[in-house]
């Protein structure tokens, strides 16, 4: 049975299980929802149900040159200044070909943080040689990226994502540290036009208001995606920078409609988060993010490696003892994975979460984010923190489909259609 | 005629391969 939805003026006919949805005449609508409700469910069975892990996060050290107030990392977990060799690194990059490799997976590790680039040499060796097997990824602050860098990580492919808050250096230096900003541009003028370069910008109260401006400014310098996450409250100094999710809504849909803007003129750039919840409405199995997937991915198709060789299901649990897999250097990946701590995040599913299991789009927002939920006192089953954001965001995907705008934020060449009235 | 728009449609993934 399809449930109204009321998109602005507009009403559609949603089922929140399939997420098949239309606009028009209900009881032709319900004809066709009746002829492709079982293939629906199985494709949304094997997206929600499966743990095929494709992807390694992996933190080549635990420390930091930057002081970001709302880093999701423990403090005890970045003091203690562990960084691994590249003997070490090298065994952690073989045991991710190797799970790969028997599972017929072209897999990807991503060098996340602290800063991995405090341990460039030994990234860019193992980089250098597995990456004919391997896809490579980088998360940066981009303070220590030098020029010689982005010349190895365009030639090389490796994907790299740059973190940046603010197009005003004043508001991003405050978040990111003195010279941030100088050094990101610098660093975007090396990478400009790189189709493998992303720009991860952290929302918080201070830069809400600014995310419009913020797609302007790396459209300008040539950012093909940008990420624009609300600041995970896992660690107790995000709380006081938590942003508005009625405001950051408003302000992010006018970010949205600014990027469908400037790619209808010509160069693309796209709002990843919010092309994924688009995903969600259109093509679910389609989805890159995970976070938004009940269960999310955590665990399912990706894990994340502390610099110690802990496992956690994403790096956002890292520190959190209860939730290890134990260490990739003593137990194989099909152990970690297996492990109960693992486990645990993998059976949080919307239908579960009071509030969410009666909410039609529960499975188009995924309600996250664990590890978030989980730290901030309790259980880890309850609503998203920023619930109201996620429905505004997901009404206004809703609506760019009606205006006509989807392929101004997807690529029509990477889908396939299944059905269409 | 706006009142009698009709929209209903689905994607799957092709398969470069990501469709953002």
């Amino acid at each position: 049975m399809l449930q109204e939805l009321r998109v602005g003026e507009e009403v559609v006919w949603f089922d929140p299980e399939t997420c098949f949805w239309g606009l028009g005449e209900r009881d032709k609508l319900e004809a066709l929802h009746s002829c492709v409700e079982d293939e629906l469910s199985r494709e949304m069975h094997a997206l929600r149900s499966s743990v095929e892990v494709v992807m390694l996060y992996v933190n080549p050290t635990d420390r930091c040159n930057a002081s970001c107030p709302y880093c999701y990392l423990p403090a005890g977990v970045k003091s203690r200044g562990r960084s691994m060799s590249t003997g070490e690194l090298r065994r952690v990059v073989e045991e991710a070909l190797d799970f790969f490799g028997a599972r017929g997976v072209a897999g990807s590790v991503v060098f996340h943080g602290s800063e991995p680039l405090l341990s460039r040499e030994s990234i860019f060796s193992v980089i250098d040689e597995y990456r004919r097997e391997l896809h490579f990824g980088i998360q940066t602050n981009g303070l220590l990226l030098t020029e010689e860098d982005a010349e190895f990580i365009r030639s090389r492919g490796v994907r790299i994502g740059i973190s940046l808050d603010s197009p005003d250096e004043e508001t991003n230096d405050a978040l990111r540290g003195r010279g941030h900003f100088r050094r990101v541009s610098e660093a975007l003028s090396w990478l400009s036009g790189y189709e493998g370069l992303s720009v991860v910008t952290t929302i918080t109260r201070h830069n809400q208001g600014q995310l419009a401006e913020m797609v302007r400014f790396l459209h300008s310098r040539g950012v093909p995606v940008c990420l624009m996450n609300p600041v995970r409250l896992t660690q107790r100094g995000s709380l006081s920078l938590m942003p508005e999710p009625a405001e950051m809504a408003a302000s992010f849909i006018r970010a949205v409609d600014t990027a469908i803007e400037l790619t209808g003129q010509g160069r693309r750039i796209v709002v990843a988060d919010f092309a994924n919840l688009l995903l969600g409405i259109t093509a679910p199995s389609a989805r890159v993010l995970m976070c938004d997937i009940s269960p999310c991915g955590a665990g399912r198709r990706f894990l994340s490696v502390a610099a110690d060789g802990e496992c956690y299901p994403c790096g956002e649990f890292i520190g959190m003892g209860e939730f290890s897999g134990g260490n990739i250097f003593r137990r194989s990946l099909p152990e970690v994975i297996d492990s109960r701590g693992f486990a645990r995040v993998r059976a949080r599913r919307v239908e579960q979460i009071e509030g969410c299991s009666t909410c039609p789009v529960r499975n188009v927002c995924g309600a996250p984010c664990p590890a978030e939920l989980h730290s901030s006192g309790g259980s880890m089953h309850r609503r998203s923190h920023y619930c109201e954001f996620y429905l505004r965001v997901i009404e206004h995907a809703f609506r760019v489909v009606l205006r006509g705008d989807l392929w101004h934020v997807l690529r029509r060449s990477a889908l396939r259609e299944k059905f269409s009235l | 005629s706006e009142n009698e728009r009709e929209i209903c449609f689905r994607y799957e993934c092709r398969y470069r391969e990501s469709p953002f």
